[in-house]
């Protein structure tokens, strides 16, 4: 579960433009509304790479705002998925 | 005679059908049967806070059930107000001067929170003591410039162009529309809450849409009618993991969806995708119907609305060899004209009902149009469409600056694609670039500023005598 939030951080880091350090992004932030406030195109991208990066496809009951909650909440979605426990891919950029 | 939005509400709420119905966001469920005690307790509310009659408030309006309820609250008491929605820039004052009021709505996070105790109202310490008038809705076009006009329009015209609205997309009591683009725009507002609220339909607001939080709503409310942009439309093909059989209209509008994405979100959502035309002024105007093939939906602006009449005017345009022309649109339940921020008129609405679109478009064989581009060269800065005629007039009234032409570069900056304006000085007068650009900064947002100035002798001419852009476009990156 942390190999995955470690992960995602990275994820977040490098392809957001937030300009924060993975290290900076705690995990329990919310991401849209309050907390790292990603928009609604980052979000889409979100979804994306995370598919990517981690082997998956989403099914369409994991796309919830509850799945998006946090960095956190979305690593327990990704570590229960079909093949989400590791990929053993590294992090997708760009 | 037409019913009040007063009577619809009544209606709505006494009958078997409809009061059942519910308007709801992520916090609120009310059947349509509890909205008229709902409204009077916003009526004391608003009485006790200075703001009932006689008063013209301003209302910051999120896609929230206060909100709406506050909209049918102002309505039916046949109050003046004005829309804007949450988040503006900080150079667009929101509250004009001839507004007595502004109300802001706070969004709970549980229902414990009466809807009727979420408003701040606070009298507008700049209210210039000009009597309201009855009825009418004032919304803010997007100016190109931050300083944007107010449009308004009768209370008696909105329900007129939605009653059109239902007609044509064929809300009914059975309808479950869902909200997600702003409540305080006229497509929002005009064009799909007031037609559900006619027709005694589920209403389910969306407030800040995404994908995830679309995709809860249409979990839990099972939309048919939904109303969204070309952007969400891209975003939701992403999401959308299987078709939907659902929907009865899926309906966008703003700049036109490239073919191959309609065709394939149209697939997604059975075939109802309607790409619709209109603007602020002129509500809703005209959609092509489900029947059409879909590049026929994807491309034309279709049949116009019932009532509303469409012509194009040949340019004036001597380089103009095709058969494209100015769109002119006249519709029944259009606007009444521009006020400025004291309530002046800056304009009225053409005494023959005929208005300039601003888009360019062509008749096909079949005689339906397509808009093919936009009158005034515009450019996207900073998320703000500039026109490019906008900054000439300004600059023209610069000391010492004779003629301007400006051009979009090619050169993409942070703010967007590069603007370049060449000026000519009058005679005597001393001028450099970084002058003229310095000299704008107190006359025009940020993004508006051209991001490079040119002095030049003159400016070249076409043979007809009209300004050569082509020209002035090849000079710049």
């Amino acid at each position: 579960m942390e190999g995955i939030i470690d992960r995602l951080r990275h994820l977040v880091a490098e392809n957001m433009n937030l300009s924060v350090k993975p290290e900076e992004i705690d995990p329990d932030a919310q991401l849209l509304d309050g907390g790292l406030k990603l928009d609604s195109l980052s979000l889409v991208k979100l979804i994306g790479l995370s598919e990517r990066e981690f082997g998956i496809e989403f099914g369409e009951d994991d796309l919830c705002m509850e799945s998006f909650a946090s960095l956190r909440a979305l690593a327990g979605v990704i570590a229960v998925h079909p093949g989400g426990q590791d990929s053993g891919s590294h992090i997708a950029t760009g | 005679m037409t019913a009040s939005i007063a009577s619809l509400i009544e209606q709505n709420a006494g009958s078997r059908g409809k009061s059942e119905n519910i308007l709801a966001d992520d916090v609120y469920t009310f059947r349509l049967g509890e909205l008229p005690p709902l409204l009077d307790e916003i009526d004391a509310v608003l009485l006790q806070s200075g703001a009932g009659a006689g008063a013209c408030p301003a209302m910051e309006c999120n896609n929230s059930v206060p909100s709406a309820l506050l909209t049918l609250a102002l309505m039916r008491a046949g109050r003046s107000f004005m829309l804007f929605p949450p988040s503006v820039a900080e150079d667009i004052k929101p509250v004009p001067r001839f507004c007595s009021h502004r109300i802001v709505i706070s969004s709970p996070q549980a229902v414990a929170v009466p809807a009727a105790n979420c408003f701040g109202i606070a009298a507008n310490p700049f209210y210039n003591g000009k009597p309201a008038a009855t009825e009418k809705l004032y919304l803010r076009t997007s100016g190109s410039m931050g300083v944007s006009k107010i449009v308004v329009h009768s209370h008696a015209r909105l329900l007129g162009n939605a009653r059109n609205v239902v007609g044509k997309y064929g809300f009914t009591a059975e309808s479950r529309v869902s909200i997600p683009v702003p409540l305080a725009h006229m497509y929002g507002f005009g064009a799909e809450f007031l037609p559900a609220v006619i027709a005694g339909a589920s209403i389910d607001l969306q407030d800040k849409t995404n994908v995830v939080r679309y995709l809860d709503h249409e979990r839990r409310f099972r939309p048919d009618i939904v109303f969204v942009t070309p952007s969400l439309c891209e975003m939701l093909l992403t999401a959308f993991r299987k078709p939907r059989t659902q929907y009865q209209a899926f309906v966008t509008s703003g700049q036109r969806i490239g073919e191959e994405l309609f065709r394939t979100f149209d697939r997604t959502v059975g075939g109802r995708l309607i790409n619709q035309y209109g603007s602020t002024e002129m509500g809703a105007t005209a959609a092509c119907d489900f029947g059409d093939a879909p590049e026929k939906r994807a491309a034309e602006i279709g049949r116009p609305m019932d009532g509303v009449e469409l012509r194009l005017e040949p340019r004036g345009d001597a380089t103009n060899t095709d058969v494209s022309g100015d769109l002119y649109c006249r519709h029944p339940w259009g606007f009444e004209g521009y006020l400025d921020e004291d309530g002046e008129w800056i304009a009225k609405a053409a005494a023959d009902g005929w208005y300039r679109t601003g888009d360019i478009a062509v008749k096909t064989p079949g005689g339906s149009m397509i808009v093919t581009s936009r009158a005034d060269a515009s450019v996207n800065r900073s998320g703000y469409l500039v026109m490019l005629s906008d900054i000439e007039r300004i600059v023209e009234r610069l000391d010492g600056v004779g003629e301007v032409a400006v051009v979009a570069g090619k050169k993409e900056t942070e703010r967007g694609q590069s603007i370049a304006a060449f000026c000519v000085l009058r005679s005597g007068a001393v001028l450099d670039g970084t002058q003229v650009r310095r000299r704008c900064a107190d006359l025009m947002p940020p993004y508006a500023i051209p991001d490079e100035v040119r002095i030049v002798t003159e400016l070249p001419l076409l043979a007809s005598g009209k300004l050569n852009r082509r020209a002035l476009e090849s000079l710049v990156a």
